[in-house]
């Protein structure tokens, strides 16, 4: 189903604050050296690269916080933090640039704020917020508006945007409706070219991808993003989903920062594929699997 | 001078021809294993059908066409002339193979060295072979860098196997490997020179977790490690922990989970994901 379930009782608006950083980090695409499905190999020359990310800290950036909820060596930092909220909620995202090289900042999409929490660089007439300066910090303030319900991404774009977006320097905003009830699993998913490789979540090929797990009776909701320049369409093996006026489909085109979320109620046990459907992309490492256990 | 030139002559002299031997290839549902094999003019090949398939081998450039062969039965051919063949089964579309046949047969470490290490090569061939010659290639072409002869101390028990000559190069670097003699050169042997010390592990079970210490030779404080598991789900090996080695070249590595699942631990370059030395591979044994 696309549309959300909704709770009895609608959530209280809050004010959220979050802690967010562009950190410098050094990031391997294919940690596993392999195409897994053509047997293909690729040494760390070919899929390391240094690069800038945005990585979640506790309040005053005391402390580094995992962006996701998966364990890995290098913290899956890309994407950035999963920001979430409900309409209704102001938003108070602290910034602070800790790449020592170039300007950051974040933009957002899809959520209500003042030319001055634009985050967008504009010589002349943009604030500080659009270019933070390397060791500055900015606070944007974002509202979500009744239109904001849904997922969104954000992304650098400031002077450093291009090579920042090529790099990784971008995430998703998720925000649920006042009634809506949370799903029991949320997944992430961002298509987009790095380096050579068409990565989701700056991951390429089976195994380096995300490995999204559930259980049969879950409601699973994937939030769907692409960054860059080209299109893709997001399929699941197994699986359908349907869309607002109701036609069922399992395959969904995205082009350049577009976005979406599909969700439904877990029923099929197994482990499936997801990909890009766009063949060149797939064949660069647009896949990977999904894991459904039995209840 | 003359008589050490002598001598070293008549070491390096094959005493006696090798024996043939037969060496097996299972011939699988969809692929044979090994698919590719170097044997000495004059071996065996057997292909032994393990699968529930009926085969075929047919080696156009060798002359030889085995004819179908079933489930448990197996087929040979003995290679007399020295080259590569290639074959395929006919009956199954992409299950193919090939035969390099060799003059001489160069053996020797299948798993990378330690820089400086001395490595020992052996040699199989016949005895109208004559003298051999160890070269080697570090990106400059071949250069002679040994000459083989008969074990010393005269092999195992005093006995010399017939054919069979040694080396031992002190391998400073990667290199590729051939020997020569009157009679052609041998395959070519490529020896890993690790750029990493040499990793040895402990394994032991505390609490329900696998506890791995890890101990560096020669000593390599502050030399990055990274214990890697080899996931089913993950499609090979997979960082699961990163460490510095301490002031004693030691290190220690904890693991919830993953019983049976094979673990390794390997040392790395500056970017965390370039390989320069390998441990060798345990299973945990933790409950998890």
């Amino acid at each position: 189903m696309l549309l959300a379930a909704a709770s009895a009782t609608p959530a209280e608006a809050a004010v959220r604050h979050e802690w967010v950083a562009a950190v410098p980090t050094t990031w391997n695409i294919v940690p596993n050296g392999r195409d897994g499905i053509m047997g293909t190999t690729y040494d760390p020359a070919q899929t390391v690269f240094p690069t800038v990310v945005y990585r979640r800290f506790t309040e005053n950036w005391r402390r580094p916080l995992r962006n996701a909820p998966v364990a890995s060596v290098d913290h899956n930092m890309i994407p950035g933090p999963l920001l979430h909220a409900r309409v209704g909620d102001r938003l108070r995202i602290h910034f602070k640039n800790r790449d020592p090289n170039a300007p950051h900042s974040m933009h957002f999409h899809g959520v209500h704020y003042r030319p001055g929490s634009d985050g967008s660089y504009i010589p002349g007439f943009s604030g500080r917020g659009g270019n933070v300066k390397p060791g500055q910090t900015f606070t944007y303030r974002l509202n979500a508006g009744r239109d904001s319900a849904g997922v969104w991404p954000y992304h650098d774009h400031s002077p450093s945007m291009h090579e920042s977006l090529a790099g990784g320097l971008w995430g998703a905003l998720s925000i649920r409706g006042r009634r809506e009830r949370r799903p029991d699993r949320e997944f992430v998913t961002v298509f987009a070219a790095m380096q050579d490789f068409q990565t989701i979540n700056g991951r390429a090929f089976v195994g380096n991808t995300p490995i999204y797990r559930a259980r049969v009776g879950d409601r699973v909701q994937w939030d769907v993003l692409a960054i860059g320049d080209e299109h893709h369409t997001f399929h699941v093996h197994g699986h359908r989903w349907r869309t607002a006026a109701g036609v069922p489909e399992d395959t969904r085109t995205l082009g350049p920062a577009e976005s979406f979320r599909v969700s439904w109620r877990e029923d099929a046990p197994g482990t499936w594929l997801y990909h890009c459907h766009v063949e060149q992309h797939m064949a660069k490492g647009m896949i990977g699997i999904y894991r459904v256990s039995p209840r | 001078m003359k008589a050490l030139a002598a001598a070293l002559l008549a070491l390096a002299l094959l005493a006696a021809p090798a024996q043939a031997d037969s060496i097996i290839v299972s011939a699988g549902t969809s692929s044979f294993d090994p698919g590719k094999l170097d044997v000495l003019v004059g071996d065996t090949v057997i292909w032994r059908n393990n699968s529930t398939k009926t085969h075929n081998v047919k080696a156009e450039t060798a002359g030889y066409n085995s004819g179908r062969f079933g489930p448990r039965t197996a087929v040979n051919h003995v290679f007399a002339t020295a080259g590569v063949y290639p074959y395929v089964c006919t009956i199954h579309d992409g299950m193919t193979g090939d035969v390099g046949v060799y003059p001489l047969l160069l053996g020797g470490p299948r798993r990378p060295v330690q820089p400086g290490a001395s490595v020992a090569l052996h040699v199989r061939g016949p005895e109208s072979a004559g003298e051999v010659t160890i070269e080697a290639d570090t990106g400059s072409g071949y250069q002679p860098v040994a000459v083989a002869g008969p074990p010393e101390g005269g092999g195992h028990d005093g006995h010399v196997e017939p054919g069979t000559l040694h080396a031992n190069v002190v391998a400073t670097q990667t290199a590729t490997y051939r020997a020569v003699s009157a009679a052609g050169a041998s395959q070519q042997l490529r020896v890993e020179v690790s750029a990493g010390p040499a990793l040895a592990l402990a394994a032991r079970s505390r609490a329900g977790r696998a506890v791995i210490d890890v101990r560096a030779r020669p000593a390599s404080p502050r030399t990055r490690v990274v214990l890697q598991l080899r996931l089913r789900e993950r499609f090979g090996w997979w960082a699961v922990a990163r460490a510095r080695l301490d002031r004693r070249s030691r290190a220690q590595f904890t693991v919830r989970g993953h019983r049976g699942v094979p673990a390794r631990v390997v040392s790395v370059g500056a970017d965390w994901a370039t390989v320069l030395s390998k441990s060798r591979v345990l299973k945990l044994t933790s409950r998890g």
